[in-house]
């Protein structure tokens, strides 16, 4: 598999991926489909 | 006229008329372009597509992009100077051939001379919104641009050409992602210097210009010169707004957006339909902040349908020809990435065996170009361009046990989804040659003169012909 790790944006609950090596790291992240953009912490990691 | 856009779309409309879609209707740029794209792919149907009517970012309409340019490799083989039914054998080596023997010196003009100069943005006029960047698939992380990126080499060896996806971030900034390769090398070496990286992308020009960045050049190689291979003249330069002479632009290209690669920056970028046909993650990359836009008046916004059939494997095919040849010279017959490995992961090879052992000197050589993960070698009675023949010679030429090989640890693609964690793949080689100097089964055929003779057109009308339903078979 190539390294990707679901997660699950807190605003609008839908999902995507992110290179799971990054995850973890106090980066931030966008979600694809409303914009949010959130903290790693605040992602809800699907699997 | 120098070698443009619209030069290649004139001489489309006199060859191959039918090849070329203009659409009037009004068009979003969010996902109704690649829609109407599946709906032409669902019945077989690849023309190159100019919409006439697409709204940008800003939602107004108007504005032109044309897609889908390279699916057919016939349109590959009008774009590099040859006829449309050079598109086999004579294209794959001939896209080498001209990189390396003919490239052509730039020539410079001046600003007032260059159509991409025609307007010019600079500061708190640039808006990235006026352009259609194209949304192309649902998980997409915003609109993108698929063109080339332009960079300046070190110590005067040129320019360096590449298609790199570009994400619209707001109206000033783009992200980008870029694989270990060339650009990913000069951005390294700016942002160990903690100096941002001088980059251009170029949103439309002669489709002969945008194949010179698939072209696997030496890095010593100025690219600009190997666009003028392909286009067949030298390649007019002119002055950039922001670097002067120190970094010159494609006169004749549609759009050109100069900017610069901030370094020590990340942001999420992505997640983006790549040309595997999967998505590749969102990540941690890079960020552009414009600093000039030049256009002509009545540009074409130029994008490439990621993903699907617009992925030219040409590059890695004429690469791999090269190299085949060069240690089997006068064997190798043809080389073809076709679209079944995304352009990139399968290669056909078809040889004229002259003892055992060259189909895998052959495929050692293809080994070392771009990410084959199955390489199946044929003999020169078979069509390398047609998959079914090659699988007809695999099906009949070879068995598991005795012509398989496995290569393990090859370096793979980031964007394959089946990889390793560790960047490395396994590559499939299938030696589909009859065995040298031993008896082999004949292939049935009609005798020669026979099939010289008999002439359907005689028997039925061409009507009647064309009305015949292709089975499934």
């Amino acid at each position: 598999m190539v390294s990707i790790a679901w997660i699950i944006c807190p605003n609008c609950k839908k999902k995507f991926y992110v290179e799971k090596p990054q995850l973890g790291k106090g980066a931030n992240w966008m979600c694809p489909f409303c914009k949010n953009i959130f903290k790693d912490n605040e992602a809800i990691e699907k699997r | 006229m120098a070698r443009e856009l619209l030069d290649f779309l004139e001489r489309l409309k006199e060859e191959m008329p039918n090849n070329l879609l203009e659409v009037d209707e009004g068009i979003d740029s969010k996902f109704e372009i690649t829609a109407f794209l599946r709906k032409l792919e669902e019945r077989g149907k690849y023309p190159v597509v100019l919409f006439n009517n697409v709204k940008n970012l800003q939602g107004i309409g108007g504005n032109r992009v044309i897609t889908n340019v390279t699916p057919d490799r016939k349109m590959i083989a009008m774009a590099i100077g040859l006829r449309a039914h050079e598109w086999k054998e004579k294209l794959t080596v001939e896209f080498g051939k001209k990189a390396d023997k003919k490239k052509m010196r730039p020539v410079l003009i001046d600003k007032n001379e260059a159509p991409v100069k025609e307007i010019i943005k600079i500061g708190e006029k640039m808006d990235l919104r006026e352009f259609p960047f194209i949304y192309h698939h649902e998980m997409d992380g915003n609109p993108y641009g698929t063109m080339l990126v332009i960079t300046k080499k070190p110590d005067d060896l040129g320019y360096n050409l590449s298609y790199h996806r570009t994400m619209f971030k707001d109206s000033k900034r783009t992200g980008i992602h870029m694989s270990p390769f060339h650009t990913r090398r000069i951005f390294n070496d700016h942002e160990e210097r903690n100096e941002p990286t001088p980059v251009i992308m170029v949103y439309g020009h002669h489709p002969g210009f945008n194949l010179a960045g698939v072209f696997m050049s030496p890095w010593p190689w100025d690219e600009y010169e190997v666009a003028g291979a392909f286009l067949e003249e030298p390649l007019r330069l002119t002055s950039s707004e922001t670097w002067g002479s120190n970094f010159l632009v494609p006169a004749d290209a549609e759009i050109i957006v100069e900017g610069e690669i901030q370094p020590h920056i990340r942001e999420p970028e992505g997640p983006f339909g790549e040309w595997t046909g999967y998505y590749g993650p969102q990540r941690q990359n890079p960020v552009i902040e414009i600093k000039a836009i030049t256009h002509r008046k009545n540009y074409i916004w130029y994008d490439t349908d990621i993903g699907h059939m617009d992925h030219p494997g040409i590059g890695w095919e004429a690469e791999i020809y090269r190299r085949v040849n060069d240690v089997l010279p006068g064997v190798v017959k043809a080389v073809y990435n076709p679209p079944s490995g995304r352009g990139g992961f399968h290669v056909y090879i078809s040889i004229k065996k002259m003892s055992e052992g060259m189909p895998s000197i052959a495929a050692c050589a293809a080994q070392t170009v771009g990410y084959p993960k199955l390489i199946i070698v044929v003999d020169e009675d078979i069509d390398a361009y047609n998959e079914s023949e090659v699988l007809f010679a695999v099906a009949t030429r070879f068995q598991g046990d005795q012509g398989l090989t496995i290569l393990k640890d090859v370096r793979g693609s980031m964007l394959d989804p089946s990889m390793a964690e560790l960047n490395t793949h396994s590559s499939v080689f299938i030696n589909a040659t009859k065995p040298y100097g031993m008896g082999f089964s004949e292939r049935v055929k009609v005798p020669d003169e026979v099939m010289r003779k008999i002439n359907l057109e005689k028997f039925l009308a061409k009507v009647q012909i064309a009305d015949i339903p292709s089975p499934n078979f």
